[in-house]
Parts: C-alpha cells; structure tokens; sequence
C-alpha cells in the first residue's frame, strides 16, 4: 500500500516506512539513542531528499523521546537539573547549526560534512566504548575484581560555577554541560540526528554520571534540542514532512517501548558493547561509501526558487 | 510552429488525452495517461510531453585525498522537470536528424534548443554534464528519452501509454502531438496538463509554506502527542 509524501513529493509503502520506524525505535529505546544516526541515512537510502529527511527525522525523534523519557522518568531515572543545563546548550548549539546547515547545502558540500561528521564522531565514540566495555565485562568475571570509584576526578572539576546534582551524585560546573550541550546542538543540526550517540558517552565518560540515569536524561534533553530543530527546519527550508513523521513515529514509539522495557533486562555493560559495536558499523559503512568510487559521479539537484 | 507544405485538409489529425488534469492525492502513485487521435493516412506520429521548467545544479565528484568529493559544479537553467517522448517507429525512420533538431525532438536536441535560447552563460555547457543531466532525470523516471511505442489501429488510429510517475512534479506540462508523412512535419497539436495536488497533502504542502512557524509548532505538538499516547497506551499492558 502507497502513500503520496506531501512534503518529500514522492509515494512511499507504508509497510516500510513502519517497520523502519518500528526497527529504528526499538534501539532508541534500547540504548537512549534517538536512533537518527541509523534512521537518516536509511531514509535517503529509500529516495527521501537528504534536507528532508534531516528535517523529518528531528520532528520524529521528538516523540519517540518523549515517549522514551516517560519510561524512564517513572523509574526514577531523570536528572532534570543536568537535563536543563545541557538543553539550554543544546538550544544555542543547534540553532547554530541549523544555519551552518543552510550554509553548508548552498555551497554543495552538506552531504560531505554529514558523513565526515559521522565518521570522526561514531570512529571516536564507538572505539571508547567498545573497549571500555570489553573491559569492564572481562573485570566483572573476575572475582578478585575490587569495586570502582563512582568517577575519576580531573581538571574539568576544577571549573567554576559549580552546582549540585543529586539525581547524578556529581558536584561539577554548570560550564561543562552547557557545553557539551551545545557542541552535540551544533552536530545534532548538521548531522540530522538526535545526537543521544554523542550525548550518552559524554555525560558518562566527560561527565562521570551513573549509566542508570544517563540514558533518561539524554531523552529528556533530546526532546528540546531536536524540537528546536525541527521548528528551525519548518521555518527555513520547509522541510519537515509531518505525514512521513507521523509514519515512522507511529512504528517508532512503538518499538521505543518495547526497547526500554527490554534495556532494564540488561547488564549497562552489554548494552554499551552492543551500541559499540553498531555504532562502529556504521561508521565502516560510511567509509567504505567515501572511499569507493560513485556509481554514477554526477549529482543532480534543483536550485530552488528563493 | 504551423508547418503545412502539403494541401491542408488532407493532413490535418485529430487527438486527445484522456484526461489533462493529473490530480496528487494522498493515495497517488503515478498515473497513465492515454493519448489517442486520428490522422489521414499512413502516417508517422510523434508525442513529446513537457513538464515545467526548473533550474539544476549538476555537481562532479572527483578524487580528493582517497575520498569522493563534489568538486565541480554547473547550473542548467531551463531544464523540464519532466520529458517523455513516444512515435509510431524509431526516429530516425520517421525523420531527418535536422528536423529533430529543429523542433527539439528528443531528450538531447530538446536540450540543445533549450540552452541556445537561454543566456551565453549557459551556451557552453560541456556534454558530460548535458548526458548526466538527462541519465540522472532518467533514473529519477522523469526522463523517458528511449521512445514509448505508439501503436497504430488500421492505418488512421493512433494510440499511447505515458506513464506519470510518482515523483512528478506539478505544473503546466504540454504534451505535443507531431505528425509526419515522408519525412516532413505536416500537422502538430498542443495540449495542455495541469499538475497538481489535491485533499490533505496539498493542504500540509501550502500549510508548510504559508504559515511554517505554525507548521513547525504543529508538527511539534503531533510528536509529544503521540510520544505520550504510546507511552500511556504501553503503560497499561
């Protein structure tokens, strides 16, 4: 069964664009993830213009977060306080880069600057966490293994404006998430994603928050950054499909549940290693595109009527 | 373009389409449309339909440091949104290449007209990017340079099949109607068809581009809506 995309002009099947949705949202819920990393490329795979399926993808991972964030807020597991800190970045940080967006897509090189993007951060991310994984499941099947501090402490405590944050059992400076907000603001405009792939490893390992409430908290500012870009998208370029959104919302919030009712079943290390690895797989992927030569290396776009 | 050389009554056709309104709703996935007509004689015809014109940039990727990199770029002006031609035989049988020329006939030559009319800028377009123009539009479905066959009924009918699909764009699209007999043009019909979208898409389209503030908040307020309603829907089971 087809459906005609008002905004992406093309007809798509709807059995698709759900299962993608729902397939997408099971990791998202799974892993805290929005899952945009996975869902934008898929989306221009299938046709979906690349500024479409950006501006898209942000409108649904705004639902899949709240859907998300409401599992995990009933448990316990939001630190509201670090969650506002880091979305008042995250604010700054994608309006910015919505225009650097624009920018990027006049002068021809969006397309690049996405995938180079996508290479260095899931090359970095995905390598830190895999082994950092590893290690710690290798340490855990070790009796002898002695407990670990909560965080290691180092120079970026040493920062100002300090503030306590009960939920995350941290006494850091406010500088440090407001800035890891906005840098993930400025990657989650360009890149079309949620940014929670980024997020989660920086408020683990930059930050030192406990794995319980990392996941919840990543949601929760998600949730404002990407609605952020969603409206700057709509208003700009006019490029957020909403029945393509309500498409693969609708598998996707779906899927999100059954994703975090399972991520309590497993162990934080497991599920780390796991998003190690798919994280590390698309960054493969991504390369390997780069480096071989196009099937075809012409490209063809219309010059819209400003 | 009223060539007639030969007495008029005799070579005079007669078609039509079988509708000149493509409406795109929400269910729309490509159309066919029927072009039929009448002529004289034994004759050879030809159909060229046109969609409106737009503006491309074609871009060139080319090796920088091992990684494929857009690097060169020409913009084409002028360039149909769509282009799709039919005829009774190959085109060379029924025409001198001149002729085709002439009247922009085919994919290419159509092109070739196009860019001579359009400013100096645009005249020395190299052919690589006029081929990558018209093999890229013809991946998309929006070019159909190959001829569609027309099939003839007893000599006098003729009938064709073009297929719409279902990236088309909207518009005024024109579809003309050659017909020719020993090589030369004797009669030629335009007929115009109307794009456009109907129901709720075409809403959401003009919603999206009038008033996008209010779009982005609605799209918005659909996301946590529904982000809610699952949540609370799986909550129960």
């Amino acid at each position: 069964m087809h459906i005609y995309l008002p905004i992406a002009e093309m007809s798509v099947n709807i059995f698709l664009i759900l299962a993608m949705g729902g397939g997408i949202g099971f990791l998202s819920g799974l892993f805290g993830v929005g899952g945009g990393f996975l869902m934008t490329p898929l989306l221009i795979f299938i046709g979906v213009p690349a500024p479409v399926a950006v501006g898209t993808e942000a409108n649904q991972i705004v639902a899949s977060s709240v859907s998300g964030v409401l599992a995990h807020w009933r448990r316990g597991n939001v630190d509201f306080k670090m969650g506002s800190i880091l979305l008042v970045g995250g604010f700054f940080g994608s309006s910015a880069g919505v225009v650097l967006f624009k920018y990027l897509q006049f002068i021809g090189q969006i397309d690049l600057v996405i995938k180079l993007s996508f290479i260095i951060f899931l090359g970095i991310i995905g390598s830190l966490m895999f082994w950092e994984s590893i290690r710690t499941i290798i340490r855990s099947h070790n009796p002898a293994s002695r407990r670990r501090k909560l965080h290691q402490h180092n120079w970026l405590h040493g920062l100002p404006l300090k503030v306590r944050f009960r939920k995350s059992k941290l006494y850091i400076s406010a500088i440090l998430p407001f800035a890891i907000g906005a840098v993930v603001g400025v990657l989650s405009a360009i890149m079309g994603v949620g940014g929670g792939f980024i997020m989660v490893p920086a408020m683990i390992y930059l930050l030192g928050m406990p794995t319980s409430v990392v996941i919840g908290t990543s949601l929760f500012q998600i949730i404002f950054v990407t609605a952020n870009v969603t409206f700057l998208q709509a208003l700009t370029v006019q490029t957020v499909d909403i029945l393509l959104a309500i498409l693969l919302l609708a598998g996707a919030v779906v899927g999100a549940q059954f994703g975090s009712k399972y991520s309590v079943r497993m162990k934080g290390e497991q599920l780390r290693a796991l998003l190690a690895i798919m994280v590390l797989g698309v960054c493969i992927k991504i390369i390997v595109d780069l480096v071989t030569k196009p099937a075809d290396l012409y490209s063809i776009t219309p010059l819209l009527a400003g | 373009m009223a060539p007639n050389s030969a007495s008029a009554s005799d070579n005079k056709m007669t078609a039509e389409i079988s509708t000149d309104l493509v409406q795109i709703n929400t269910g729309f996935d490509g159309v066919n449309l029927l072009l039929f007509g009448t002529t004289n004689g034994t004759n050879n015809i030809i159909i060229v339909i046109k969609g409106p014109l737009e503006t491309n940039i074609i871009r060139k990727k080319t090796r920088v440091a091992s990684i494929w990199v857009n690097t060169e770029k020409v913009i084409i002006e002028n360039v149909p949104t769509f282009y799709a031609i039919a005829s009774t035989r190959p085109l060379n049988q029924i025409t001198t290449q001149r002729i085709l020329k002439k009247y922009g006939i085919g994919a290419n030559n159509f092109l070739t007209n196009i860019l001579k009319q359009a400013n100096a800028k645009t005249m020395d377009i190299s052919d690589e990017y006029k081929n990558a123009l018209v093999r890229l539009k013809n991946k998309l479905g929006l070019y159909i340079d190959n001829p569609i066959k027309i099939k003839l009924i007893e000599e006098q009918l003729f009938r064709a099949n073009i297929k719409f699909p279902a990236n088309v764009g909207t518009g005024k699209y024109t579809a003309q109607i050659y017909y020719f007999k020993d090589g030369l043009l004797l009669d030629v019909i335009n007929k115009p068809i109307l794009v456009e979208k109907i129901g709720i898409g075409a809403d959401v389209f003009r919603l999206a581009h009038s008033h996008s503030a209010l779009y982005g908040i609605i799209a918005i307020l659909i996301a946590v809506a529904s982000g809610w309603i699952a949540a609370a829907i799986f909550r129960k089971v």
